[in-house]
């Protein structure tokens, strides 16, 4: 179990993040936030980048300092800025980082073996990851975080910059890897970690704003969005959403606390509680 | 119903088996270094940065070109000091910023923070290897003069102050990691630069290589011996503190 308890982090006078407090269980974490809400700040401190101003950060009620290598044995990270050599191999690199999170040696090539088979990558094992795509080298990403088969994997803006096949697939594999560890996904594409997440977590204002299954997020807005057709004009305050194209022509989609006449009320998705939080 | 209370040994072997099981002895420095090379060995110390390695040791055979000049006139041996004191650290040096500006180039730093054999302890190894490196490369040139002159004194000499030198550099590297904030760290050969030319400005050079040729060797040594202790302590000290507030460039 992961606990932030309190956890507040100042630069200067600047505060990314305050009094915050979650506990993680296993399953999937959604944390979901627009940029420059303290998503990465708050990685940083789970993943001991960075420190707190204030509070602490317990695994299994250990302080993560403190436990030191013991901490990072359980930890498995993809940052948002995913480093590589270009002239290695996936095998290669897998087989140094292997090293480095202390894989035993006997088990090392078995389990580049399994990971590149889970992230499809087993026929471009051997070839040098300056040709690969966008999506192959986060591939690879998810895979060098999987060698020390962690306990809290940590991955932060993970399909930012991939095509909806790849993101697809991604969510695949972070669906499958969910079991029995503490998945946290930081992103900003709320439809990644619709389906998947089981607890969402939304930052605002530099706190925390609720941590909730999707489905309970989503009714908070049940009854307010509706759609309706757009040269219908809307005299009661309302918060525009977008625009759709149907049969029958482009519809507006909105948020307002009693649907107008000749709305259409819909049920409201995540990405409609984004775009209203953080209007 | 009588109670049998412990012996005083009894006692004292209960308090040191829960001390053993809570307090965890804390490794050396070699320890440390050695778990970590054979985790990951010579060629993981420096994975992807072997090409840096091979620039640096370029660099540093053209900033030989000079001495090689002074070794074929044939001059006073006093000519070498000034340079070799000055120059001693610079392999070591080129090695240290080729090495992590790949790294920062890559973006590979912020996950080597995060495993278990971290950044942090590929650092100390690799600084521990590159002062070897250089170290070596000192020596050599000392043995190389002393054999040119026909001097054995002048090896130790030579050895002395250059080794020194790079330690005192060494000490310099580490406090920086410690203790400068990231963008000031890389600035540290710069400054190393200015303190070696600063002496040049304000005395002739012919005085300031008799006095480096001057200097006692036992001084000299036990200096060079101060400084590699420091050296080794400060490495002890970066390898069990915290990070600092500000990431270093180093790590």
């Amino acid at each position: 179990m992961l606990t932030v308890e309190h956890v507040t982090k100042k630069y200067g006078d600047f505060t990314a993040l305050e009094e915050l407090s979650l506990t993680f269980t296993e399953g999937v974490y959604g944390l979901l936030a627009p940029n420059g809400a303290g998503k990465t700040t708050l990685i940083k401190m789970l993943t001991t980048l960075l420190f707190p101003t204030a509070g602490q950060i317990l695994w299994n009620g250990t302080e993560i300092n403190a436990l030191g290598a013991r901490y990072r044995d359980v930890l498995g990270y993809l940052p948002q800025q995913f480093g590589y050599y270009k002239n290695d191999t996936p095998r290669q690199f897998l087989r140094y980082l292997a090293a480095l999170k202390g894989v035993p040696r006997a088990q090392t090539e078995k389990r580049i073996d399994e990971l590149l088979s889970l992230v499809s990558l087993s026929d471009a094992a051997d070839k040098k990851m300056k040709k690969f795509s966008g999506g192959m080298l986060q591939r690879v990403g998810i895979a060098q975080a999987m060698l020390n088969d962690p306990k809290l994997l940590i991955l932060d803006e993970p399909t930012a910059g991939l095509d909806p096949k790849e993101r697809v697939r991604f969510r695949n594999i972070i669906h499958s890897l969910a079991q029995d560890r503490i998945v946290i996904l930081s992103t900003h594409i709320v439809s990644d970690i619709e389906t998947i997440a089981h607890q969402v977590v939304m930052l605002r204002d530099h706190r925390l704003y609720c941590c909730e299954p999707p489905q309970s997020i989503c009714s908070g807005l049940r009854g307010k969005v509706c759609e309706l057709p757009a040269e219908v004009e809307v005299h009661v305050p309302h918060l525009l959403l977008g625009e759709r194209q149907d049969a029958e022509g482009a519809l507006h989609r909105l948020i307002c606390e009693t649907p107008p006449p000749g709305a259409r009320v819909v049920a409201p998705t995540l990405e409609d509680v984004f775009l209203y939080v953080y209007q | 119903m009588r109670i049998e209370y412990p012996t005083d040994a009894e006692r004292e072997a209960s308090i040191q088996a829960i001390l053993s099981a809570g307090l965890e002895e804390r490794p050396t420095l070699w320890k440390q270094l050695f778990d970590l090379l054979r985790a990951v060995g010579l060629r993981g110390t420096l994975f992807g940065v072997g090409d840096c390695v091979a620039l640096a040791i370029l660099l540093a055979a053209c900033a030989l070109l000079p001495l090689t000049a002074i070794l074929c006139r044939r001059g006073d041996s006093k000519e070498l000091f000034y340079p070799l004191t000055a120059g001693a650290p610079l392999l070591y040096a080129a090695l240290l910023l080729l090495t992590f500006w790949k790294e920062e180039q890559l973006g590979t730093r912020e996950l080597k923070m995060t495993v278990r054999h971290d950044l942090r302890q590929l650092t100390a190894m690799r600084l521990v290897l590159f002062s070897g490196i250089a170290a070596a490369g000192d020596a050599l040139l000392a043995a190389l003069a002393a054999v040119w002159w026909r001097d054995g004194l002048l090896f130790s000499q030579l050895l002395a102050l250059s080794l020194g030198a790079l330690f005192v550099y060494v000490v310099l590297t580490l406090l920086g990691l410690l203790y400068i904030p990231a963008r000031l760290q890389a600035a540290l050969p710069a400054a190393w630069c200015a303190l070696c030319l600063l002496p040049g400005l304000l005395l002739p050079y012919e005085r300031l290589q008799e006095i480096l040729a001057g200097l006692p060797l036992v001084g000299t040594v036990l200096l060079t011996l101060l400084a590699a202790a420091t050296a080794y302590a400060l490495t002890r000290v970066y390898l069990r503190a915290f990070r600092p507030r500000d990431t270093s460039v180093y790590c």
